[in-house]
């Protein structure tokens, strides 16, 4: 059920932090930890996003989500900019999207009751009045899969996955259409993953939501998404339909990671090296340093993304090559 | 790191002169200055000669004029002289500066030797009755006043044992028997107050350190536990002792100040207290100006141990 | 995973393991593989001469003036050479068990069992025989290497440490070190190794970690979830470096983890841990190609995989882990298990040997007839 409109709309977003205090660098030097993305968020879909540390998928979400401002680009949600709206504006947008984060307990205040927790989001925007809120906190909690009886708990009473349904139901206080799901599972046991994976799609069914779904589990990413975005140093490398870029992963990056899933691959896959950092990046194609098949225009010239086959998008020299020849 | 110096340096300077002027200020607003004072019982002087006295020592200028005079004489090298006893003070500084420097370096000494074995055995055998006899003993120790302290170990040595300290101050250099007996309680009772404070901290970081996982890891290579201990713990388990060591200074140079005063020790603290009691505005001038620049010293040297101490602060840049 | 309650347990038809394991392990070390081909190692524990052997171990930690058991009762062995993984959840034990192995329990106690390493056991040694066995004989490798290190000093002095309190003299340290870095591959060893923790990248400090771990080349390395820190392509690296060094040196490798695809990437046997006691063990081809224990057909059915239909829902079981601290009696797994009966909640069961070095604790097994259980293992 996607409608032909995104949700949301991001293009051309760059987030750059000044670099301070970090040996060997510059007093000039700048953080670019998001570089340039574009994307779409359709309606009742799953964007994944993928990429290791330093690739920007959390400054992403932070600056989609308004926590932070993005240097320049455009943040679109439901066709108007939020990046450049007004307080009020900016608030009532705030209500519709949502963010669910890592450390299940370290998002949720030790000191307040689990009603509170969840209550707060409906009586910070007005949404309800407090005798109204305690019978939408009970609705919240079967929906997650609690007892309404927990509300009166703390939440350090919980375990990793119980806390975690609890940060949902907090999501879902205001009815966004949007959640975003920073590494949402990451800091859970295996089988409470699948509990909560199984739930949030469930939710997606039933609510319509669409998610934004960051992860460095590539496991998790192909059964969640749709769509899937992997991204490297700041970059988009890859993005289409994630069946496939599961099925027949093209850029050189994308490949050793999902080698390191045990998926089909073809050699050579395994990367030299380690991430470098983000305050001086490549020159050229920021992946030609760990790249197993890089060609000399890599260490000079950025390749763009360039569309491959059906949706899917590679930002590869090499890969770029091989379409023009077909 | 120059750099760094040098900074410090420059807004050391500011909070210096801030300092000085306001305790000028200050001083001039107290009720009573030296001459009314020094006059009180006195019964044969006229208004008249009183106020000539006072104009004798600029006491009748307006405040600013009195500054305005001061600063002058400080940008040629003279900082006025007493006006009980007519030296320059910075004769009378330097003969009293080394007495209470001693005493607060011994008094340090001990605190951090004392504070530090009591923490370390704490953290060690926690649980025990060593741990729990340091424990109360530091609660106790936070909690009485030095003098308090001092005057009850006096009271205590007097009563039971017939004997009262030296009143006349000598150097530690022609009779240390005499020094010490003098000076012995004055820092016990300054010590106490840091050992306790050093001991608790050292205790609780040492705990930290000795239950974290570098440490494990040091024992999973085979490290001896003595090694873990003085070698890896105690090096981390130091940085927030460091920083307590440093505001516990504070302490100190005020414990000075009353615990000279009642022991007769002839050091910055008694003269401060006497020339505070007496509205010697040079000599209370320069006083303050001694306590800012140790003060300030100590927390430069405290900033660039953790240097020494932490790698992660010298990449990171001193101070950020 | 059909969830039927049958009046007595019946096994399930064992599901096809999913593709991706046999990939995965195809694809894991093809040329060291053939290597183990042409020199079978058998797997058991009817052996006397394994390097490590541990026995009906059980370990308690003191809680609210009590005794609190941890471990339950567990019993392995590895043999020299060998990688065995352990894999299992938050409160399965696993980490308990890695650090009794170092004697780093802290307030921890063994209460019982015993744990003997090249002829002595380790649960009766003082604590200055266990320093020396201790990064000589069995060293660890620790989850996070920036936790793991010492910030105050250079990479170079702690893995000195390592070689000095192996017996090293001290003008060979120098020399040693830089060759243990060249051997973990950090690039520019001379320099690195003046390096302090924090200069460095997880990789490399985890590199660093790994040369403390084989400096005095010990005869056993006990890894404690040595990726789990690290990015999904270091993670490639590190486990790479670990087979190298295992397969160059011959040490046995004892990998703690929660990862599925750490065991099938690199270990040779696996060992599954639930609520303080093993519940299978095995080759890792036949635990992960036809688990037996519910448990471990669970953990692996609860990681999607690429050839799961997206719209249903991952197999999973309700509940929640247990508490390391209060118990059930009977089997751990009973409260959440699909298959259980009242014999499975009154009474833990016994590890039943399938042959070939398997084994599961569940009463399922108890209902197979000597017959089938033959035919399993044809």
């Amino acid at each position: 059920m996607s409608a032909t409109e995104p949700i949301l709309r991001v293009r051309d977003l760059v987030k750059h932090y000044p670099a301070r205090g970090l040996p060997g660098l510059q007093r000039s030097a700048k953080v670019q930890a998001v570089n340039g993305i574009s994307f779409d968020l359709l309606r009742g879909t799953t964007l994944g996003i993928v990429g290791e540390s330093g690739s920007g998928k959390s400054t992403t979400a932070r600056v989609v989500m308004g926590l932070t401002p993005p240097t320049s680009g455009l943040v679109e949600f439901e066709g108007s900019d939020i990046t450049t709206a007004d307080r009020a504006s900016q608030r009532r947008k705030r209500m519709r999207m949502q963010m669910i984060f890592q450390d299940p307990r370290g998002s949720l205040d030790p000191r307040m009751r689990v009603r509170d927790v969840i209550g707060e989001g409906l009586i910070v925007h007005r949404l309800a009045t407090r005798s109204r809120a305690r019978s939408r906190v009970a609705e919240l909690l079967e929906m997650v899969g609690l007892r309404p009886a927990d509300a009166d708990k703390f939440a350090h009473e919980f375990s990793g996955g119980q806390a975690q349904r609890i940060a949902i139901a907090r999501a879902l206080a205001t009815a966004p259409d949007v959640v975003v799901c920073d590494e949402a599972v990451s800091a859970l046991d295996v089988s409470v993953q699948a509990q909560i994976v199984n739930l949030l799609r469930r939710l997606q069914e039933d609510l319509g939501l669409s998610y934004l779904f960051i992860s460095h589990d590539l496991n998790i990413v192909r059964y969640m998404s749709d769509h899937l975005m992997v991204m490297y140093l700041g970059q988009v490398v890859e993005e289409g339909p994630s069946g496939e870029i599961f099925g027949s992963p093209q850029h050189p990056y994308t490949r050793a990671l999902l080698a390191t899933t045990g998926g089909p691959t073809a050699s050579p896959t395994r990367l030299v090296g380690e991430i470098p950092n983000p305050a001086s990046p490549p020159t050229g194609c920021r992946f030609h340093t760990r790249c197993p098949v890089r060609i000399d225009r890599c260490s000079t010239a950025e390749p763009e993304l360039t569309e491959i086959a059906r949706g899917q998008r590679t930002a590869c020299h090499l890969v770029t090559r091989e379409v023009l020849a077909r | 790191m120059i750099r760094y110096i040098g900074k410090r340096v420059g807004a050391g300077a500011i909070c210096l002169a801030l300092v000085t002027l306001f305790v000028f200020m200050a001083m001039r607003l107290v009720p009573g200055d030296f001459v009314t004072i020094q006059l009180q019982d006195a019964t044969g002087v006229t208004k008249e000669e009183a106020e000539q006295l006072r104009a004798s020592f600029g006491l009748d200028d307006p405040l600013l004029v009195q500054l305005g005079d001061w600063l002058a004489g400080v940008a040629q090298g003279d900082l006025g002289a007493s006006f009980w006893s007519n030296r320059p003070v910075t004769e009378v500084l330097a003969e009293r500066i080394p007495v209470t420097l001693q005493v607060g370096l011994l008094a340090l000494l001990l605190a951090v030797g004392a504070g530090l074995a009591f923490g370390i055995l704490g953290a060690r055998r926690r649980g025990s009755w060593v741990d729990g006899a340091t424990r109360i003993g530091a609660v106790v120790g936070l909690s009485v006043p030095h003098y308090v302290t001092a005057l009850l170990i006096l009271v205590a040595l007097t009563n039971l044992f017939y004997w009262s300290p030296p009143l006349v101050f000598t150097p530690i250099t022609e009779n240390p028997s005499a020094y010490f007996q003098q000076v012995g309680i004055p820092i016990i009772a300054l010590a106490l107050m840091m050992t306790a404070s050093i001991a608790r901290m050292t205790r609780s970081s040492m705990l930290e350190a000795l239950s974290s996982e570098s440490v494990r890891a040091v024992r999973a290579r085979g490290g001896t536990e003595g090694r873990v201990l003085f070698v890896h713990a105690l090096r981390n388990a130091s940085i927030p002792v460091l920083t307590l060591i440093g505001l516990e200074l504070g302490g100190v140079l005020g414990g000075t100040v009353i615990l000279e005063t009642l022991f007769n020790i002839p050091g910055i603290g008694a003269l401060t207290y006497d020339a505070v009691s007496t509205r010697d505005y040079p000599l209370v001038i320069v006083c303050t100006i001694f306590y800012c620049i140790v003060y300030l010293v100590v927390t430069l040297l405290v900033d660039l141990a953790y240097a020494v101490v932490d790698p992660r602060i010298r990449t990171a840049g001193v101070g950020s | 995973m059909t969830r039927e309650r049958a009046s007595t347990p019946t096994r399930p038809a064992p599901d096809s393991s999913p593709v991706w394991i046999r990939q995965m392990m195809e694809s894991a070390m093809p040329i060291a593989r053939m290597d183990q081909v042409t020199e079978p190692r058998t797997v058991g524990r009817d052996r006397g001469d394994e390097l490590l052997e541990v026995t009906d171990l059980r370990v308690a930690f003191p809680r609210d003036d009590q005794r609190v058991d941890v471990l339950h009762g567990v019993s392995f062995a590895i043999s020299a050479g060998e990688t065995v993984a352990i894999v299992g959840e938050s409160g399965s034990g696993k980490s308990v068990m890695a650090l009794s192995l170092l004697g780093l329990l802290g307030s921890g106690r063994c209460t019982r069992g015993s744990i003997r390493f090249d002829g002595r056991d380790l649960t009766s040694l003082g604590g200055r025989e266990l320093r020396r066995i201790r990064g000589r004989d069995i060293s660890m490798i620790f989850q996070d290497p920036l936790a793991a290190l010492d910030p105050l000093f250079t990479v170079g002095f702690q893995i000195g440490e390592a070689l000095r309190f192996g017996g090293t003299p001290a003008s060979e340290v120098r020399r040693r070190t830089v060759e243990l870095l060249r051997q973990v591959g950090m690039p520019d060893p001379e320099r690195k190794r003046k390096a302090y923790p924090h200069e460095l990248s997880g990789g490399q400090r985890q590199r660093v970690v790994i040369a403390i771990a084989v400096a005095c080349a010990p005869k056993l390395v006990v890894a404690d979830e040595p990726t789990t820190a690290l990015d999904a392509t270091v993670e490639e690296q590190i486990l790479e470096l670990l087979r190298t060094i295992q397969r160059e040196s011959g040490t046995s490798l004892l990998i703690i983890t929660h990862d599925m695809s750490v065991v099938a990437r690199i270990a040779d046997r696996v060992v599954v841990m639930y609520a303080g006691t093993i519940v299978e063990e095995g080759r890792v081809e036949d635990v992960l190609d036809d688990p037996r224990h519910p448990y471990t057909q669970a953990l692996i059915a609860a990681v999607p995989r690429g050839d799961m239909n997206r719209h249903q829902p991952v197999p999973t079981i309700d509940g929640s882990l247990p508490s390391v601290w209060d118990r059930p009696p009977g089997c751990g797994f009973a409260p959440r298990c699909p298959y259980a009966t009242d014999q499975c909640r009154a009474e833990a069961p016994p590890a039943f040997p399938l042959g070939g070095g398997r084994e599961s604790r569940c009463w399922l097994e108890a209902t197979e007839t000597a017959a089938s259980a033959m035919e399993r293992q044809a």
